[in-house]
């Protein structure tokens, strides 16, 4: 690489030490360091490592956690792929769908929070009474098990038009000569979607689970306006209790919770890349 | 230079371990950039079931190195805490080389 084009990258450089770099090295430190507001740091090592680590209220959470992320990736990828799959490839009707598709993407998290909890608040919400229809005693406030489903029912709603654009756009480049030699092969409809249509939407597929991935693992302002974290702490995930740790001024705790936190995501991150970049190689050999 | 750094960084909480922590991590991502200059990587097929290259093989050592020693403080705590570094610095050297 030549001089100039270490100069193109400095500006970049520069914004990524500010954005992500030092906030890194800061919450590092700071995990290393029993920090209570008014008082002078005292650094103590691995210990709220230990304590993280010990605590079984951040094991329920990391726990609770990685159940949301994997459900999130189990149900909207397949309910992506096969939606993109159903939706028309062109004219009017491939615009609205596009358009109606595109809605919910356009809302803001808190404002997705404030109307899910209309829609299912006990006493005036629309999901309890029509539950209720069916016999079913919906309580989101109380029910351990209602609140996880809704929140996790919204991100499906509000999420899952992201990962069926990106099947549509990854779909649409896909040239017809594939399909047209499938046919005259006589291939099934089922192995033409696993030999041609799956592996060509290969790379859009990688984006998308990382990126569902990622972001599931940052959901915070839905179960915060929707349930508080409750009941119990069956809705509060990692962002939530991270945030919990920061507002009551455990400083040096939420600094070791939020680089384990990091840790995990990363991890993750990594071997979903290899999987799906790895997945399916060396099929045409065969 | 050092003095105004101090200074100027007070508020980021600095200490020797996490200074040589990050100092350490700067050195060896800027010494692979040199090493992929004068000798350009290529990427192999060890015990991994993927290829990989060099970068991905110092990732993978250094996410492993922080995750034993995060298992290890959550089963045996802090005792023997050289245990836990002598054991991600095998497996660091184990799979920089065969992985």
């Amino acid at each position: 690489m030549n001089n100039r084009a270490w100069l193109f990258l400095l500006p970049m450089l520069i914004i990524m030490s500010l954005s992500a770099f030092i906030p890194l090295m800061t919450v590092v430190n700071y995990s290393l360091h029993y920090i209570f507001s008014g008082s002078m740091p005292q650094y103590v090592g691995l210990a709220n490592y230990l304590e993280v680590m010990r605590d079984s209220s951040f094991q329920n959470a990391l726990g609770r956690q990685l159940i949301f992320s994997t459900m999130v990736l189990v149900v909207q990828i397949p309910l992506g792929i096969m939606i993109a799959l159903a939706l028309p490839k062109k004219g009017t009707g491939a615009t609205i769908s596009l358009v109606l598709l595109g809605i919910p993407l356009l809302i803001p998290y808190i404002v997705v929070g404030i109307v899910w909890r209309l829609f299912t608040q006990s006493d005036i919400g629309v999901v309890p009474k029509v539950l209720a229809l069916f016999g079913y005693a919906y309580n989101v406030a109380l029910d351990p098990i209602d609140a996880p489903l809704t929140i996790f029912l919204l991100d499906v709603w509000h999420w899952t038009p992201l990962v069926v654009l990106l099947c549509y756009a990854g779909l649409q480049s896909i040239p017809d000569a594939f399909y047209q030699a499938a046919q005259i092969d006589g291939a099934s409809t089922w192995k033409t979607f696993r030999y041609v249509t799956l592996p060509k939407l290969r790379p859009v597929l990688i984006l998308a689970v990382l990126l569902r991935f990622m972001d599931s693992f940052k959901i915070y302002s839905e179960p915060l306006l929707l349930t508080g974290g409750g009941p119990g702490s069956s809705t509060t995930y990692l962002s939530l209790f991270v945030a919990r740790k920061a507002e009551s001024y455990e400083l040096g705790y939420a600094g070791a919770v939020s680089v384990i936190y990091l840790f995990v995501v990363v991890t993750f991150s990594f071997i979903f890349f290899q999987i799906m970049k790895n997945l399916g190689k060396g099929e045409h050999s065969r | 230079m050092i003095e105004w750094l101090a200074t100027n960084l007070e508020w980021m909480y600095w200490t020797i371990p996490s200074g040589i922590f990050f100092g350490g991590l700067f050195l060896v991502v800027a010494g692979m950039g040199v090493w992929d200059h004068f000798s350009p990587n290529i990427n192999r097929k060890g015990f991994f079931p993927m290829e990989t290259s060099r970068g991905d093989r110092l990732f993978i050592g250094i996410i492993s190195t922080i995750g034993i020693i995060l298992l290890w403080l959550a089963l045996f705590g802090d005792n023997f805490l050289w245990g836990a570094i002598a054991l991600s610095s095998a497996w660091f050297l184990i799979e920089a080389r065969w992985g």
